[in-house]
């Protein structure tokens, strides 16, 4: 391979990444260019060029891509400043699918497809993402957010009757808490608990656990607002309900919940799904509370500000 | 600390990038003999931004350019046009005022 030969080949490789309409032009100037620099070089040189000489010079022009991009600027594919973002949803999906099959098996779900599926989905959004910011400025711009101390009274207050109503008062009387609810329209048998159920440790645990949730709701409505300790209250409660519910699927997989097989066989899919996902609001509210900062001047790291 | 020093001095020499090439193109010029024209002008760049900058400015409208194709090897040639001179005085005068208020900055720090 002669220097004819290597510069042929780089100007093959840099029209390759250009657009179909531009490759003929930036070839056939490009080819040009080096020819013309080559000759300058073999001139200092005083010899022929060689093919040492085409690659010295190439390798100061960078890679056939880099150069094609310099010609061609295409947009990334997923903006730079998303990377963060990018990472943390593929974070957070990875955790969700491992969580989600650990505490839901399901017959031919499969973890390793389902994470390639999420990869692929979050390259198309932030694809569409950034194409759109690029072709209309100013759309999907940024909007101030609450902190997250912010919980007012008249959305505390409905949260906390919620969490009384519908997770306390029907884990600990279902058949009485759907009669009410329905006015006696449905039948209520199938949700006739056993007696060892009744007094095991996982009841026992998820009880206290929804009746300490509650507690934390009334205390948000006390205080008016998310206190570090209620914060860390909340994933806790919620980590520990998750797994609860994780065992309560175990159980009605066994036939031990409730009386009735059908709602057993109904409801341990059910138990799996709703503690893998309190599980994960746990997480991510875990993650929250790690991320979270309150800016503040670091003096102590710098001691000459400390003494002005 | 070297390496930080060079960094400094790329961004300073990239912002007036566009400025030096357009101040030699008045006549035409081909890539190798601008890079020739910028280096003896003492402003050396690397030619593998150069020429790629060439083909910008011509899609931006601030270049003219042509084949000559009638002495080997074919060489394309670029000079400015209307809008590349009016380009060019604008950044020039607007070179001349950072210029001054730069001065005017080092100025007081010496003092």
């Amino acid at each position: 391979m002669n220097a004819d030969d290597v510069i042929e080949s780089y100007v093959r490789d840099v029209a390759r990444c250009l657009p179909r309409g531009k490759r003929n032009d930036v070839a056939f100037e490009l080819r040009s260019l080096l020819g013309d620099e080559l000759a300058a070089m073999a001139h200092a040189a005083g010899h022929a060029p060689d093919k040492a000489m085409a690659m010295n010079l190439l390798k100061g022009f960078g890679r056939p891509a880099e150069v094609a991009g310099r010609y061609h600027q295409r947009p990334a594919l997923i903006d730079p400043a998303d990377t963060h973002h990018v990472l943390i949803w593929t974070l957070a999906g990875a955790v969700s699918i491992a969580v989600l099959s650990a505490m839901s098996p399901a017959e031919g779900r499969n973890g390793g497809d389902l994470f390639l599926k999420w990869l692929g989905a979050l390259v198309i959004t932030f694809s569409l993402l950034g194409w759109r910011r690029r072709r209309y400025p100013g759309a999907l711009s940024w909007k101030p957010r609450h902190g997250p101390d912010w919980m007012p009274r008249r959305l505390a207050v409905p949260a906390l009757v919620a969490t009384l109503v519908f997770p306390v008062f029907m884990y600990a009387a279902p058949q009485t808490f759907v009669r009410i609810m329905f006015l006696g329209t449905l039948p209520t048998r199938g949700l006739e608990l056993t007696g060892a159920f009744r007094e095991s440790w996982p009841r026992m645990a998820g009880m206290t656990t929804l009746i300490l949730l509650a507690a934390m709701y009334a205390a948000i409505v006390v205080q008016g607002g998310w206190r570090n300790w209620t914060c860390w209250m909340s994933v806790a409660l919620h980590a520990g309900l998750g797994l609860i519910l994780g065992a309560h699927a175990g159980l009605a997989a066994q036939g031990l919940v409730f009386v009735s097989p059908k709602a057993n066989e109904v409801s341990a899919p059910i138990f799996g799904l709703v503690g893998a996902f309190t599980l994960l609001c746990a997480f991510y509210d875990m993650y929250r509370e790690w991320a979270r900062i309150t800016p503040a001047p670091a003096l102590e790291d710098r001691p000459n500000l400390n003494k002005h | 600390m070297a390496e930080r020093d060079n960094t400094g001095l790329t961004e300073l020499r990239r912002g007036v990038l566009v400025l030096a090439v357009l101040s030699r193109l008045r006549t035409p010029q081909y890539g190798y003999s601008l890079r020739q024209a910028l280096a003896d002008g003492g402003m050396p760049i690397e030619e593998g931004t150069l020429y790629p900058l060439l083909r910008r400015l011509e899609a931006q409208g601030l270049l003219a350019s042509e084949w000559n194709v009638e002495h080997a090897p074919p060489r394309r040639y670029y000079r400015l046009n209307a809008e590349g001179e009016r380009t060019l005085a604008k950044l020039a005068d607007a070179w001349h005022e950072q210029v001054r208020v730069m001065d005017g900055l080092l100025e007081r720090r010496r003092r």
